[in-house]
């Protein structure tokens, strides 16, 4: 028997445990939601990838020393990835909506609310600080930001946190319209707001540096995400160095999701992934992204009542970050009322102001609670 | 006269206009693409189009009047 063992006690199929075919299923319902459905392919690919290789027995990959170990030990724990995430976003991304109506800032950190709203139902559901802190932040819908804080408070959870952050992110045109419909009237969505001002270069090329001075002071601990987040921007706004803005957002980005998106599959073994708190991860992340929904329009409303130039409630809902489709959905919402309404670049305003605000609550969970 | 201008920066994807003809408040003047979406420009009021300035292809400003009705 013993000799029988020693023969065949490498091969894998000796060691094959139901939980790691449910991982490969769970695989598998990943491959078909990027390839078939298109949802957030570039991540929810290599993710299940990572998924369905860590969960062989025997290969030693996720063990220290092994390549998705690596992967993940030297990108994720260490906090490189995100960052660099972040450095191809601000690359992307045109702060002018939010430098021509600064009010939009406060839509983007409304938002925010849902992600303490989703904090305290998670204590209240028995998670620790740490874990109700993650499952909060998946309100924030920004993917590196998630994946961040995970990495940092509860990497236990961070697979469960990562995927439901990018697959609620790609529900966005499905759980933002009735929730934003329900608190508006048509009147509200069919209102045009006035004409942006045109922003100038030299105000695009201060406000990342501005920025970056007010909110890393704020929160010092928002640095690694901002500070990149904000370089990124001072690349794209400056001019003067194309080649490094297009590999931020290019080549440089495009390795670093692959990395992230190995690493943080291989975090979600069977051991790990199938246990009850993992369900509720994803329960409570939709009621995250609800909450933030609601509490980015509702702001909006009040806000209205306090000022002269109005702004139609909806864009609020563009505070849930999730760039640019949140701010889509928001303008295809306000063209259906009235078709004469072009919300969309308003709507960028919050939609940006979200991804700050999103990235600045996580530095805030993490020196609370560090 | 009314003119219809370019409701954000963006790319010119098709005009679906032509000088003389007539249309309704409402009705598609031409579609633009920003944030890779398309978005389609209404026309504001009834009336004839005298005058287009814009091809497709053309990046628009919100100071460019793209399409003239009287």
């Amino acid at each position: 028997m013993d000799q029988l063992w020693e023969i065949f006690g490498g091969i894998g199929i000796v060691h094959l445990t139901p939980g790691h075919v449910v991982m490969w299923l769970i695989a598998f319902i990943l491959f078909y939601l990027a390839i078939k459905k298109g949802v957030e392919p570039l991540l929810l690919l290599p993710i299940g990838f990572g998924v369905f290789a860590a969960n062989f027995p025997l290969t030693g990959l996720t063990e220290e020393g092994g390549l998705f170990y690596i992967f993940y030990h030297y990108g994720i724990e260490t906090e490189l990835i995100p960052p660099l995430i972040f450095l191809g976003l601000g690359a992307m991304t045109d702060f002018g909506p939010v430098i021509a109506n600064p009010k939009t800032l406060l839509l983007g950190a409304a938002a925010q609310l849902g992600v303490y709203a989703a904090f305290f139902g998670a204590l209240l559901m028995g998670y620790n600080v740490a874990q109700a802190a993650c499952i909060g932040i998946i309100g924030g819908a920004d993917g590196p930001t998630s994946i961040f804080l995970s990495a940092n408070l509860a990497p236990e959870m961070l697979g469960a946190v990562s995927v439901a952050a990018y697959s609620y992110m790609a529900l966005v045109p499905i759980i933002i319209p009735p929730i934003a419909k329900l608190l508006t009237t048509k009147q509200e969505r069919a209102m045009v707001m006035t004409q942006m001002r045109m922003v100038s270069k030299t105000e695009k090329i201060i406000f990342p540096v501005l920025a970056s001075v007010i909110i890393i002071l704020l929160v010092p601990k928002s640095a690694p995400l901002i500070a990149m987040f904000m370089l990124g921007n001072l690349f794209m706004e400056s001019g003067a160095v194309e080649r490094l803005t297009n590999v931020s957002r290019n080549e440089l980005m495009n390795i670093v999701t692959i990395l992230l998106g190995l690493g943080v599959g291989s975090t979600m073994t069977a051991e790990t992934f199938l246990t009850w708190k993992t369900i509720g991860v994803f329960v409570m992340g939709v009621v995250a992204f609800a909450f933030a929904t609601a509490s980015g329009v509702l702001i909006a409303k009040l806000m209205n009542l306090f000022t002269k130039n109005k702004v139609n409630p909806l864009i609020g809902a563009a505070g849930v970050s999730a760039v640019p489709m949140a701010a889509r959905v928001v303008h295809n919402m306000g063209a259906e009322a009235n078709p004469q309404n072009y919300l969309l670049m308003h709507a960028m305003g919050p939609n940006v102001a979200g991804v700050i605000g999103t990235a600045v609550a996580a530095g805030a969970f993490i020196s609370a609670i560090l | 006269m009314v003119q219809i201008n370019a409701p954000m920066v963006g790319k010119v994807l098709s005009v679906d206009v032509k000088p003389g003809d007539q249309v309704k408040k409402n009705d598609v003047v031409l579609t633009l693409e920003a944030m890779k979406m398309q978005i389609k420009v209404y026309a504001p009021a009834d009336g004839k189009v005298v005058e287009v300035n814009a091809n497709a292809g053309d990046v628009v400003n919100t100071d460019t009047v793209l399409v003239t009705l009287e």
